[in-house]
Order: structure tokens, then C-alpha cells, then sequence
């Protein structure tokens, strides 16, 4: 397995996750991508830079970054799969293949994991670590290979797709993020129920808050409230972490808004567990 | 004239719940009507009844009605409503039109706008809430009537010269370098289906228009409320609706916070005296609460409208009155 392939419902911390799990490793020797599915999300700021590029830049602890833009992304496929010299201006090409990708199902979805394949394919990296769209839309670009099967008999993308398939299947992993509420676990066991083109690999819940030792005083004050909300939160948490097994738990991190400082704390937290 | 609310934010912010609570508030004075997107069970029961469907429902209030956005029957519908009908019947049987329906990006968020249109004009309603898709939040949901244009009459159906030869063909513009190599690159067979498919959605286009500039002027008359908690993403979107929202989307009226810790916590932890685990659990909700004051406050003047906040409970309310009570005393919109 060579890529690993970071879902979950959105907000429930994906970027994070993507960068702990490329940050161990890197830091065990590894040669790693850290690649996000979708440009302008927050990979980069866990992992030390402010901006990302469609070309890998280097970030903390040796793990390079990068993110797919479509028309990059799309100028990289025409060039890769047109049989022939493109004889059109590149640029025309690139904007008419842009509104094609809107249009036609899967069209662009292949284009994007193309690319992820592309860069696992490359001889580069030993792990490509990608943060994924949220699992809504996810589904549409693991199934992509699936949809254009259904649409297209055969033809050079129905043959791309079905290199797209096999290369899931053989050389890619899921792990998907969850919180332990209700929509967060209803959306994973949603997503883990249709039938995913590759091996799970394991589910994270984030944001676990821990049991008090004593009993919550009963009253009105700030240190009752507080004791009895992290009480009633802990059996919520505890309720919704029951639907669904998962592998690895991270802390809730009170007050912590650095995604650096969120970044440090959890990759520490994930390389200690067995 | 029915007034329209539209709640936008990030997925799991608490946004169905928000809506739901501020179309409870209405529902005291007004005919009120909440359509909400793909919401959990637990709403559906809290508002006292069995299932939503795409036809509105009375709630277990006597004022509030309730209905779910029902997609694939409102694409059905555009189909119906503006093509002609052996057009309209090959569409809804075209594996595209169900591929495209189901997941060209604007496509539940046109879904929801056209539904808030035909119930706005239907005069059944004071006040209508919309709940919005949650994919890319309200930027999409704003953007959808253009980029469903864009769909019908755009670049592609150009190239591919669709309209020209009966709308049907390739004929004529395969010549075109371009169009060799998109042959080349994804196979004749799907150029040719394709084309065929946006020759026939071209003809929805005349009434479609019509339909998009009715919907963009609900837009402009709306009010728009944000919801957002104080996760970095969801808060990164807040500030987006808040900048970047499309021209024909209303200027917003009022953030609201969900799941705010009370701000009393952060002074009560500074003060507590003692190395126990309750003074320890304190001292964390009182970071968390003084780290949210902070953003709070720079929020509400950063950006310039009024903040309206929900305390952070357990659970999701599971009964009206609870939902009824979420929002703050004094509540206005």
C-alpha cells in the first residue's frame, strides 16, 4: 500500500489527520506527499506552510506538500494521455476540457485521481497521504471508474478508468475521521456500507473528551456546570462510539486554535498509540 | 408577500437545527414554512413527525409546516416544466441526466432554490426558512441558478455543436482540432452521447431562464443568516459567506454562534482555587470559553453584523419546546 486515503464527513478533522499520519512517516525515513484532493483547504497549516502549490513543497519533518488544482491537474492529463502532439494552443484545450469536466460524470473525478496515481506512480514518494473530499462527495470520485463504465462502452477514459480501478484496489487505502456524534457516525457507517473500490484501513474518531474520576457536583456554579456538561458530553460520545469500532481516539483539545500547536499535539498523540 | 430566511454554513454546524429554531420563532406570529436538506431522523421526530417529505407537513406546532427537499423530483421537474414533453421524457430516462442530476455540483443546491421559488410564489406562506445543502455551504447554493445556465448554454454545448445540426449531432465541428483531441483523449462514443443528452437539456433552456432570474430575485429579497461553531473549518467558511458570497445573494443580517461555552467559565477558571480533577476540568472549559470570547469579538467586528449565540448543550434537541428555546432571549431577524 503506497497510498492512504484520508475521508470523512467535512469539519470533522481530515487536514489534521492527513498531516499527523504523513508527519510519523517522514520522521521514520520515509519519502512522503501530503496532497490535498481539493485546493484551499487547511493541509498546509498543519504542516508549516502558508501557501500550497499544485507542485510539492517542502514542510515540517521532511513531508512534502502539495494540492490538485484542475486546470494544472487537467494540462498534466492532456499531455500524459493525448496520442498525439496537441497541435491546439494547450491553454484552449485546458479551458475547454475544464467546462467538459463539469459536465460529463466522472470526467473530473478521474482527472483528480488520476493524479493522486500519477504522483504514487511516480517513483518519488514511498506514501502519498491524501486528504480526501468530505465522504459526500467522495463516493462520486471513488466510484468515477464505476460511472464511466456505465456510460461509456470503451474508448481511451473507459480505459483510464479501469486502470484507475485496479490501482485502488491493489495499492490504496481508506481511513476515515469521525466524531463520535450522531451525523459524523451515520455519514461513516454510510459511506464505509457502499462498496468502496479499496482496503479500509481504519476509522479515527477525533475530539474524544475523557471521564472524570469523581462524580459531577450537583448546583449552579461554573465548577458544577462544568463537571456536569463534560459528564453529559462523555455519555453522548460514549453512545455514538458504540455504532462504530474505530481503530485510533484523539483528545479534544481545549482551547487550542494554532493548527500548528493542533498539529503537534496530535501527531504525538496518534505515533504513541500502538 | 412571503418573507424568506436562508440559513447558510458549513456541514455539522448545527444548521437544520438553527433553521429549524428561528422558523419555530416565526411560527408564533406567522404562517411559517422550513425546508430543510437531508436532515437527520432526530429532527424529523422533534418536530413531531414520522418522516419529511417534499410535501410541506404540519409540525406538531400549529403554525409551523415542514418539508424536505425532494431532488431528484424537483430536476424531474425543470425537465417536465420547461422542455418539450417527448423531450422531457427521453431526459428523465437519459443515464446522464440521471448521472448529471445526481452529481453536477450545483445540483442539490438548484434543487433547494427552485423549491424555496415555487413555495414562496404559491401564497400558501407568511415566512419560508431554508435550510441549505451543505457541500459548499451558501456559496453554492447562491451560485447554482448561474452555474445550471452555465450547464445548459455553456462552453461545452458550443464546442460540441450541439444546436446547430437538429441539436442531435457532431456533425460539422468534429473537425475542429479541440474536438479531435477531446476523441482522442475520451473516446468518440462519450462525445457523441453527451452531445446528444445537452442537445435535448437545450431545449429547457428559454424557460429556464425565466425560472433562474424569478429565483435570483427571491435571492436578492431574502434574509441570509450564517451559522457557524468555532471549529477552524466551519469558522473559515463563515468568513467566506460573509466576503465572497455571489452578487445575487443578500448582504448577510446575523451570524450565529453554535455551541458556545459560557463566556462566565473563563473568569471562574482564573479564579478557582485547587488542583483537583473538577478544578482541572474547569480550568480546560475555561481556556476553550476565553478562546471563543476571543474569536467572538473579532468576528463581530471584523465583520460587521450582529451576533446572535447558542450555548453548547450534550445532544441535539429532541423536542419543538427545546428547539423553540435555543435561540437567545430577545432573538430578532
Amino acid at each position: 500500500m503506497n497510498v492512504e486515503l484520508i475521508s470523512g464527513k467535512g469539519g470533522v478533522g481530515k487536514s489534521v489527520v492527513t498531516a499527523a499520519k504523513a508527519r510519523i512517516a517522514a520522521r521514520s525515513g520515509k519519502r512522503v506527499l501530503a496532497l490535498s484532493m481539493l485546493p484551499g483547504g487547511g493541509l498546509g497549516a498543519h504542516l508549516g506552510l502558508s501557501d500550497v502549490e499544485p507542485t510539492p513543497t517542502l514542510g515540517v519533518d521532511g513531508v512534502s506538500v502539495a494540492e490538485i488544482r484542475r486546470p494544472h491537474a487537467l494540462e498534466e492529463y492532456l499531455r500524459l494521455n493525448s496520442p498525439v502532439p496537441i497541435v491546439v494552443g494547450l491553454a484552449k484545450a485546458v479551458t475547454f476540457f475544464d467546462a467538459l469536466a463539469t459536465t460529463a460524470p466522472g470526467v473530473r473525478e478521474i482527472i483528480t485521481i488520476g493524479k493522486v496515481i500519477h504522483e504514487a506512480e511516480s517513483g518519488q514518494w514511498d506514501l502519498v497521504v491524501v486528504d480526501c473530499a468530505p465522504t459526500g462527495q467522495f463516493s462520486s470520485y471513488l466510484n468515477a471508474p464505476d460511472t464511466i463504465s456505465q456510460l461509456v462502452p470503451a474508448g481511451r477514459i473507459r480505459k483510464q478508468s479501469d486502470k484507475i480501478r485496479d490501482f485502488l484496489a491493489d495499492h490504496a487505502s481508506i481511513t476515515y475521521v469521525s466524531l463520535p456524534e450522531e451525523l459524523p457516525v451515520v455519514e461513516t457507517l454510510a459511506a464505509m456500507a457502499e462498496d468502496v473500490p479499496c482496503e479500509l484501513s481504519a476509522v479515527i474518531f477525533n475530539r474524544l473528551l475523557a471521564p472524570l474520576p469523581v462524580a459531577a457536583p450537583p448546583g449552579d456554579t461554573a465548577l458544577a456546570q462544568a463537571a456536569q456538561l463534560q459528564d453529559a458530553i462523555v455519555r453522548q460520545q460514549a453512545h455514538w462510539m458504540a455504532q462504530l469500532p474505530a481503530s485510533f481516539y484523539l483528545p479534544f483539545l481545549f482551547g487550542a486554535s494554532d493548527p500548528m500547536e493542533v498539529s503537534d499535539l496530535l501527531t504525538d498523540v496518534l505515533e504513541a498509540t500502538p | 408577500m412571503t418573507r424568506v430566511v436562508t440559513v447558510v454554513g458549513a456541514g455539522g454546524v448545527g444548521k437544520t437545527t438553527v433553521a429549524a429554531a428561528v422558523a419555530s420563532l416565526f411560527a408564533d406570529d406567522y404562517k411559517t414554512l422550513v425546508i430543510t436538506v437531508d436532515p437527520a431522523r432526530r429532527l424529523a421526530t422533534a418536530l413531531g413527525i414520522g418522516d419529511l417529505s417534499g410535501k410541506p407537513q404540519q409540525t406538531g406546532k400549529e403554525n409551523l409546516w415542514a418539508a424536505a427537499l425532494d431532488m431528484t423530483a424537483s430536476w424531474e421537474d425543470v425537465a417536465r416544466t420547461h422542455a418539450p414533453e417527448d423531450v422531457a421524457e427521453r431526459l428523465i430516462i437519459n443515464p446522464y441526466f440521471k448521472a448529471i442530476t445526481k452529481r453536477f455540483p450545483a445540483s442539490q443546491a438548484y434543487a433547494a432554490a427552485d423549491n424555496m421559488v415555487s413555495e414562496a410564489t404559491s401564497g400558501r406562506w407568511d415566512v419560508i426558512v431554508v435550510d441549505t445543502p451543505p457541500a459548499s455551504g451558501g456559496v453554492e447554493f447562491f451560485a447554482s441558478p448561474a452555474a445550471v445556465t452555465d450547464l445548459v448554454n455553456g462552453k461545452v454545448i458550443s464546442v460540441l455543436g450541439v444546436g446547430k445540426q437538429d441539436g442531435r449531432g457532431l456533425v460539422g465541428k468534429a473537425a475542429t482540432p479541440i474536438l479531435k483531441l477531446a476523441q482522442r483523449v475520451l473516446g468518440s462514443d462519450m462525445l457523441t452521447q453527451l452531445a446528444a443528452f445537452l442537445g435535448d437539456l437545450k431545449t429547457t433552456s428559454a424557460g429556464l431562464s425565466g425560472r433562474v432570474a424569478e429565483i435570483e430575485a427571491v435571492f436578492a429579497e431574502s434574509s441570509l443568516v450564517i451559522v457557524t461553531t468555532f471549529d477552524p473549518a466551519p469558522l473559515a467558511e463563515a468568513l467566506a459567506f460573509a466576503t465572497d458570497l455571489p452578487g445575487v445573494a443578500p448582504v448577510p443580517e446575523l451570524l450565529v454562534l453554535n455551541r458556545v461555552v459560557p463566556s462566565a467559565w473563563a473568569q471562574a477558571a482564573e479564579e478557582v482555587v485547587g488542583d483537583g480533577p473538577l478544578e482541572r476540568n474547569l480550568r480546560l472549559w475555561g481556556r476553550e470559553a476565553s478562546r471563543q470570547e476571543n474569536l467572538a469579538a473579532s468576528l463581530e467586528s471584523s465583520l460587521g453584523i450582529r451576533v446572535a449565540e447558542v450555548p453548547l448543550r450534550s445532544e441535539s434537541p429532541t423536542d419543538l419546546d427545546t428547539i423553540s428555546q435555543l435561540l437567545p432571549e430577545g432573538f430578532e431577524l
